[in-house]
């Protein structure tokens, strides 16, 4: 069979010009898959440590039944102050998290004595979040210490309502964890965005015990876990589950995947979108191969009757072809994963700057991962529609007569 | 007998017309014969060889080769009988093109699975006088020398019977003759039987047995030196005689 292999293999060669047609045709639908997936898994990527890096982290651990009863009677769900040493160590023992940061949540009203503007406070530990809130950035002034006790950084979207400057005092009010309003004066020490406006247009952040003082408790919402790497979530979180139980706290936890709803609504919209475009991709490189492959099948017509006539059964002119095929399919999915590589090395190092997203405030910059995984499925997929496009003309090819391929001209 | 042919017929359709290619022949071929088959074009030579080598079939009629009814044979089982029983050498050499000489030879043993294609189709080539030029592609040959290789290529796989349809169609008269010592060498020495369609006198002048195709009819075979119709005639005449 190895004559059999040549001749597929010098077939090709013969016409250089078509072959090279077909293999533009995988090549360039090869390129696109792995350039459009390495730009989609690339914004993936960048939205889910957005997230957890700005407001998730990696595990978020509630007082059990907070996240099911806690938005009607927050206080009570609160995780009490005299615990959290003993959770802390439990965390720092179980995983290797770079850090454990408490936070208090609230909703309040920020007022310059003109105007009030609803806010979703957090309480932080200002040190710890420098790590946790990395993706977090100071539009204006300057990060949160714990030393000034009334520094709060103020989102952009609310800056800008507020029309205020950074150093400007303002009031904040909210209830207590018993019902009474309470206000504490802060004074805007930075500004920052999240990427995210909706949040943007809200965020208040304050040093926790300034939080604590407003709603009058010395607990917290949750504690806020990040890992060394996101991809060490589902076992850290299983290893926290059990030693929670094993050490009878009790408490519930939730992983950024849990919490980061509009990631997967994201994530299912564009899997969509990849999943049509890698359709319509497919369908044009094999409309592409059909067609130079009936043409090529038609011009070796009579040397395909000349095999029959010495023997050949039409599986084997099928085979003949289809083998054709395999090796442009190989040889342009190779060729197709090259150029993709490169394709996305250089869109990525070229930093062009992609216009900012609905409901998000910054652009940013393309970057095109190369993905092992997308390259497999590229060359699985390159490889197979180059062998199921060419089965048409395959089948074609052996069920002409003998004869009349052999008197064809 | 080697090869049996009984009330062979054949219409084709040409556009809306009819044409009756071949009528009720009969023929049969010894193991040896070298048989030229004569005619005009469009006599029904062709349509002849091709179903005598399985490639058409007959609308009536039945054909033994081999033992063999091919008639019965389906589509893959037609391949399989071409390939260990057929050799066929065309007007126009059909090489494949991308391959060598040798390459060519060998190609009909590795349809069918040969190890030992190699020497085998060294030793065609041998015989035919081209082992020289094994590894030369076709574009690198003669006319001379590509019919050479077409024959090396009908006979590596040692078939009951090899069908040329006008071997020297394509060569000039000097090559042909060359073509046609080498056919009947292989025909005297190796005892191979060759069918082939000419309207070359010098062809049918080296062959052993010549039959003449006329519209379709067997009209004359040289074997018996009788032709068919002579036969029908003789019969009515010596009815009349009778009747008289």
């Amino acid at each position: 069979m190895i004559l059999g292999w040549k001749v597929a293999l010098l077939n090709i060669l013969r016409n250089g010009r078509r072959s090279l047609i077909t293999l533009a045709a995988v090549v360039f639908g090869c390129t696109s898959l792995i350039v459009f997936g390495g730009f989609v898994q690339s914004m993936y990527d960048g939205m889910r440590e957005s997230m957890i890096r700005s407001q998730l982290g990696h595990i978020q651990i509630y007082a059990a039944g907070y996240n099911q009863y806690g938005k009607a009677e927050p206080e009570k769900y609160q995780i009490p102050s005299a615990k959290l040493e003993q959770i802390s160590n439990v965390i720092e023992k179980q995983t290797q998290a770079l850090v454990v940061a408490p936070r208090l949540n609230f909703n309040g009203l920020l007022s310059d004595g003109k105007q009030s503007i609803a806010i979703m406070g957090i309480g932080v530990d200002a040190e710890k979040e420098v790590l946790l809130s990395s993706a977090i950035h100071i539009v204006q002034g300057e990060d949160l210490f714990p030393e000034d006790a009334a520094a709060a950084h103020l989102g952009e979207g609310l800056f800008n309502a507020l029309n205020a400057e950074v150093g400007d005092h303002l009031t904040l009010l909210a209830s207590t964890q018993d019902g009474a309003i309470n206000a504490v004066d802060i004074q805007i020490a930075g500004v920052v965005t999240t990427g995210v406006k909706a949040l943007d247009d809200r965020l208040l952040r304050v040093n926790l015990p300034l939080a604590q003082e407003l709603l009058y408790t010395t607990d917290v919402t949750r504690l806020v876990v990040l890992l060394e790497e996101t991809e060490m979530t589902d076992m850290a979180a299983e290893d926290l589950g059990k030693a929670f139980r094993d050490q009878n706290l009790n408490l519930e936890l939730k992983s950024w995947w849990d919490l980061a709803g509009y990631y997967h609504q994201v994530v299912g919209l564009f899997n969509g979108v990849f999943g049509f475009i890698t359709v319509i991709v497919l369908v044009i490189v094999a409309l592409s191969i059909s067609n130079t492959m009936l043409m090529a099948v038609m011009e070796r017509t009579r040397e395909i009757g000349t095999i029959r006539a010495m023997g050949g059964t039409p599986t084997q002119v099928v085979g003949l072809i289809l083998l054709e095929s395999v090796f442009l399919g190989i040889i342009g999915s190779l060729l197709g994963l090259l150029a993709g590589i490169l394709a996305a090395k250089g869109i990525t190092y070229a930093e062009w700057m992609m216009p900012r997203p609905p409901g998000s405030t910054q652009d940013y910059p393309i970057r095109v991962f190369v993905v092992s995984e997308i390259l497999m499925k590229t060359f699985t997929l390159g490889f197979l529609i180059s062998l199921i496009s060419s089965i048409y003309p395959a089948v074609k090819a052996s069920r002409i007569p003998v004869v009349n391929a052999l008197r064809f001209t | 007998m080697l090869v049996e042919l009984s009330g062979i017929s054949k219409r084709y359709k040409m556009g809306d017309v009819w044409v009756d290619a071949l009528k009720d022949v009969s023929l049969s071929l010894a193991k040896g014969e070298f048989l030229a088959v004569k005619g005009p074009s469009g006599s029904g030579k062709s349509t002849l060889l091709n179903i005598l080598s399985a490639l058409d079939q007959c609308d009536s009629g039945t054909v033994h080769v081999g033992g063999i009814n091919i008639g019965r044979l389906g589509e893959h089982q037609r391949s399989k009988f071409r390939n260990r029983h057929i050799g066929i050498v065309f007007q126009s050499f059909n090489l494949i093109p991308v391959l060598s000489a040798l390459e060519n030879v060998m190609y009909p043993l590795t349809l069918r699975g040969v190890k030992e294609a190699k020497p085998r189709a060294l030793q065609a080539l041998r015989d035919v006088g081209l082992d020289q030029q094994a590894n030369q592609r076709p574009t690198q040959l003669s006319g001379g020398q590509m019919q050479r290789v077409a024959i090396a290529r009908a006979i590596v796989t040692q078939p009951d019977i090899v069908l040329a349809d006008e071997p020297t169609a394509n060569l000039d008269s000097k090559t042909s003759e060359h073509i046609m010592t080498l056919i009947q060498k292989l025909n005297k020495e190796q005892g191979v039987t060759f069918v082939i369609s000419t309207h070359d006198d010098y062809v049918t002048g080296l062959a052993s047995r010549v039959i003449t195709i006329l519209d379709g009819e067997l009209v004359k075979d040289s074997q018996t030196n009788i032709s068919p119709l002579d036969r029908h005639n003789r019969v009515d005449i010596t009815e009349l005689e009778v009747k008289v």
